[in-house]
């Protein structure tokens, strides 16, 4: 196996695990949104009646994050095998405060000491011991303990000081920070960079630490949200396919889906894809620099309520939405004459 | 000639239906046999049957996560590339699926 299929497959597991986490953060996150929304921001510290009670049920979800990464990397290293191990150590990282970074180590620990243990050659008579009781009792055994004593204390000194260094990063480097992610989820649209500026995000998140989710947050809509601007503004450079995409592409900018914007990126991948990314640094990166924060788990359009300063929240959308359409109508008319006729499209 | 595939994606809500699609297309200009899984948020859609795998000349897998029971396609003949590839370029994808198994 070459050094570039091993990093794809390593790849896969990590997307593996983030892929069964979003409905949990989502879940989990929305919950804990819907909370705050009845009962206030105080409702951190309630402990009765119905917003309490949504706040909980929201919590129980966030605390799932950590174990369900570890558990379905291991899963997708190890198979079946690696689900049962990989919750049981992932809870014990959790609540060692390992955070997300824990969460991953202990996954792949746990799945590729489960692939080794499934290689043991035994007579037939005692292949279901080794099964039903070897693999999980050894692989929870030797995981849980090497994490408590050996690996725990630098994991739980690397999250505490990349939070640290987070919480107490300059005004100027929040900025950078936040359009790098910004350009990232814009990027692939909804593939595995922008997975990994989202998996960041949601990892501090669950640390408390907003800055990076409000970014990646607010450039959700902006690739989708900046095309259709940019069709409506000169529907002549676009084709008549383009143009029923801009519709679907502003439906799906609004509800927070960045893949409205991959039809256009498909058909002309070297002018829209710079312009999508710029115009989603511009976006995060202004959010951060006029101080936007957002606690919900929410995409750029629905996130606008909920935001600590809404009216600024709007001033960095549409900053960013303009700036994608501009710029992307404007790299296109550099090359138009030869982009006319090929035009790709895919369903 | 006969192919199925499994396409995944990370959050599997565009990708992996797009590349299914491309994936169809492209097997059906050729009038090559396919049958498409696709392993998105919603779980396994239009999960192909274990006789379509058994008698399938090749397996293709479009997918940037791993593959939900992949046990079923042991001993196939597998393309394991990224969904992105099968979305660019399902035809591209095909070719490298017929290469994979004239050797």
């Amino acid at each position: 196996m070459s050094f570039k299929e091993r990093l794809d497959n390593l790849s896969r597991h990590l997307m593996t695990g983030v892929s069964y986490m979003i409905p949990v953060v989502v879940a989990g996150g929305l919950m804990v949104s819907i909370a705050i929304m009845i009962g206030g921001t105080g409702v951190w510290e309630a402990k009765e009646g119905f917003a309490a009670t949504i706040k909980d049920i929201g919590l129980y979800g966030l605390g799932l994050i950590v174990p369900v990464i570890a558990a379905y990397i291991a899963y997708s290293i190890a198979d079946k095998p690696g689900i049962a191990p990989g919750f049981i150590v992932g809870m014990l990282a959790k609540d060692m405060g390992t955070g997300f970074l824990g969460g991953i180590i202990v996954g792949l620990m746990v799945g590729y000491f489960v692939e080794l243990l499934k290689k043991i050659q035994a007579p037939a008579a005692i292949m279901p011991v080794i099964s039903i009781l070897l693999i999980p009792v050894a692989s929870t055994f030797v995981v849980g303990v090497t994490l408590k004593y050996i690996i725990g204390g630098p994991i739980i000194a690397a999250t505490k000081g990349i939070t640290a260094w987070l919480g107490g990063m300059q005004a100027g480097n929040q900025i950078i920070l936040a359009a790098i992610l910004g350009a990232m989820m814009a990027f692939d649209m909804g593939g595995p960079v922008n997975k990994t500026a989202l998996t960041f995000a949601y990892g501090l998140y669950a640390e408390k630490i907003y800055g990076p989710a409000t970014a990646i947050h607010i450039a959700i809509a902006i690739p989708p949200l900046g095309l259709a601007l940019a069709a409506f503004l000169a529907s002549k450079r676009y084709s008549n396919e383009e143009k029923e995409a801009a519709k679907s592409a502003l439906v799906m900018g609004i509800v927070g889906i960045t893949e409205g914007a991959i039809p256009f990126a498909l058909a002309d991948p070297v002018r829209v894809i710079p312009a999508i990314m710029i115009g989603s640094a511009v976006s995060s990166g202004l959010s951060a620099a006029l101080g936007v924060v957002n606690p919900v788990l929410m995409a750029t359009v629905f996130a606008t309520p909920f935001v600590n300063k809404p009216l600024l929240h709007v001033v960095a959308v549409l900053a960013g939405v303009v700036t994608t359409a501009v710029l992307v109508n404007v790299f296109k008319s550099i090359g138009a004459k030869k982009n006319n006729s090929e035009t790709e499209v895919v369903a | 000639m006969k192919i199925v595939a499994v396409t995944a994606c990370v959050a599997g809500l565009a990708h992996t239906y797009m590349a299914a699609t491309g994936l169809k297309k492209a097997a059906k200009a050729r009038n090559i046999e396919i049958h498409v899984e696709t392993q998105g948020s919603m779980g396994i859609q239009n999960k192909i049957k274990q006789s379509d795998i058994d008698t399938a000349d090749v397996v293709i897998f479009a997918v940037d996560t791993n593959v939900a029971h992949r046990d079923r396609f042991e001993k196939k003949p597998i393309l394991t590339v990224k969904v992105a590839e099968a979305v660019k370029n399902a035809d591209n994808v095909i070719n490298k699926a017929l290469e994979l198994i004239k050797k």
